[in-house]
């Protein structure tokens, strides 16, 4: 964006209503500038023709805002990045669509993703990765790789993705935006592409706390169409003990959290502790377990939501001779090679013989790490690790293993787990082939407290 | 615990040929991630009697089927995203051969 244009939601709101600045000059030069650095980048899967703001009063009255390929716009394409839903138009829109519209967003565009949100990368896309505009040769994160990088290059001022093991907060981390995953249930799902209906959540990647803020307030709220959705009061009100957090150093000590990320954290929380937080050590006995119980969970409701596309009532098809052999050919072409993994160890987990040992003692864990989180917060009011074990790896380098691509989840899926809300702000730089590149530090709070995330998130986001 | 045999039965329950892909690097790799998931058997939360204290008290939300939408209100836009439709179906191969 050039000098004179607001960088941030807060800035432009501001700048809109003092009429320093035109709808018409943010909108148009966010257009200019995604059309222009998206050839190399390859944020947006497309870009939207000139839209007019539907409320310009609106709490994001002429706000240029990116969507994530999973999340439906009525009359526009919508795939989750997938060959499988190529040509579908959406039908209706995603009830955080009808909420941003309302609130007088202007969509940009739909960006690129992991296929089905299934990824750490934005590698698994049917329709090519996306490279962080920080540093080319790496990726942006994943799977809301696209949207990260839209903000980045100045194609949007916000951008809403999913998340459903870390896949807003991690691209958040690194590119060094702020990236919110709501507490479960507090921002619909409806017109949400499903991967995982227990874990997924719609949220925000913003530039700033302010604007995470700012996006939560319009995307909250019960709705009908959604039953597993909330208005989001919480059980309990922020506790006395609000400036002491937790950090579970076990977690911390999980291998593949890189020495340097762990030195860039400690030294955060020690500009934390200046700033008046009081910083205990706490034990979640089976958080390292919640990576093993997501890499369950997650595909038993994935092989469950995928069962949908078989060709017959949107999507691609591919002809055969009787239904069984349509559903064979149509899901064998239409699915990349990470949806049909994750399909096929999501049904051999739920298969008979098999359902007992990993599917339901995944759950009975699940449990147990939720209640493990409560029981932290009756003493902290935080829980705080890195959000990530690596800054962003280079395109290609976990490709191979997919197990070694997992692992960039470890430290955000407990929040997935539990259903609390997490946030990832900047927090700091590490070097890699004389290249700084940015890390997040991850905050949790309890079950509708993302006002404890936003505070406390302030105070990181003002460490330099 | 994932041989040819059982990978070829998974994908039969899944309705994916996988004729095309590498069954071996499949084979391989689900192997692996099992092998890491079933840390789970490691845990101190196994064993225990459940003291199911804290559970969220979880409840089905369910709302009174009335007030309908008008019939036909949604046809055309479903139908538009359907690969083979005729008239006012969506048209399928045979189902009892």
């Amino acid at each position: 964006m050039s000098a004179s244009l607001p960088k941030t939601i807060k800035e432009a709101r501001d700048t809109l209503s003092s009429g320093r600045v035109s709808p018409e000059e943010i909108i148009s030069e966010t257009k200019r500038a995604a059309k222009e650095k998206n050839p190399d980048i390859n944020a947006y899967l497309e870009i939207f023709n000139p839209e007019q703001s539907s409320n310009e009063n609106g709490p994001l009255g002429n706000i240029p805002i990116a969507v994530k390929d999973n999340i439906l716009i009525k009359g526009k394409h919508a795939g989750a990045a997938s060959k499988i839903l190529e040509n579908y138009v959406a039908p209706y829109d995603a009830t955080v669509t009808r909420k941003l519209r309302d609130a007088g967003a202007v969509f940009i565009g739909r960006t690129n993703m992991d296929e089905f949100a299934m990824g750490s990368s934005t590698e698994n896309s049917a329709f090519g990765v996306t490279k962080n505009p920080l540093d080319m040769s790496r990726v942006p994160g994943g799977s809301s790789g696209g949207s990260a990088a839209a903000l980045l290059i100045g194609g949007a001022l916000g951008a809403i993705g999913s998340d459903t093991g870390g896949s807003i907060r991690q691209p958040a981390s690194f590119c060094g935006l702020v990236g919110l995953k709501p507490t479960y249930g507090a921002v619909s799902r409806f017109g949400l592409i499903a991967m995982a209906s227990s874990l997924d959540q719609i949220g925000s990647i913003t530039k700033t706390v302010d604007d995470a803020e700012i996006m939560f307030g319009v995307l909250r709220g019960r709705d009908s169409l959604d039953a597993t959705s909330q208005e989001g009061i919480p059980e309990k009100d922020t506790p006395s003990y609000k400036k002491r957090i937790g950090i579970p150093r076990a977690l911390l000590e999980e291998e593949g959290i890189e020495k340097d990320v762990k030195d860039v954290f400690e030294k955060t929380v020690l500009e934390m502790k200046r700033q008046g937080y009081e910083i205990v050590d706490i034990e979640l006995p089976n958080a390292h377990l919640a990576l093993s119980v997501y890499y369950i969970i997650m595909p038993a409701e994935a092989s469950s939501n995928l069962a949908r596309f078989d060709g017959i009532r949107f999507g691609f098809h591919a002809d055969g001779e009787t239904v069984l052999d349509e559903y064979l050919k149509t899901r064998a072409g239409g699915f990349g090679e990470e949806a049909l993994r994750r399909i096929l160890l999501g049904t051999f987990v739920l298969s008979s013989g098999y359902y007992d040992a990993y599917y339901k003692t995944a759950m009975t864990i699940r449990n147990t790490i939720r209640d493990e989180f409560s029981e932290a917060f009756e003493k902290v009011s935080a829980i705080i690790t890195p959000t990530t074990p690596t800054p962003a790896f280079k395109i290609g380098e976990k490709t191979k293993d997919p197990l070694a691509m997992y692992y960039s989840d470890i430290l955000t899926v407990p929040a997935n787990i539990t259903g609390v809300p997490a946030l990832s702000v900047p927090s700091g730089f590490v070097t890699r082939d004389n290249v700084a590149l940015p890390l997040g530090l991850q905050i949790m709070a309890p079950h509708f407290h993302e006002d404890i995330l936003f505070s406390i998130g302030r105070d990181v986001e003002s460490i330099t | 615990m994932i041989d040819d045999n059982e990978i070829n039965h998974l994908a039969h329950l899944a309705r994916i040929n996988i004729e095309q892909t590498d069954k071996e690097k499949l084979s391989r790799d689900m192997r692996a991630i099992l092998t890491y998931v079933e840390k789970i058997k490691s845990s101190s939360a196994l064993g225990f009697i459940d003291k199911n204290t804290s559970r969220p008290k979880h409840a089905n939300i369910m709302r009174e089927d009335e007030n309908p939408h008008d019939a036909g209100l949604y046809t055309d836009a479903l139908l538009n995203t359907a690969p083979r439709a005729k008239d006012n179906y969506i048209e399928v191969r045979k189902i009892i051969v």
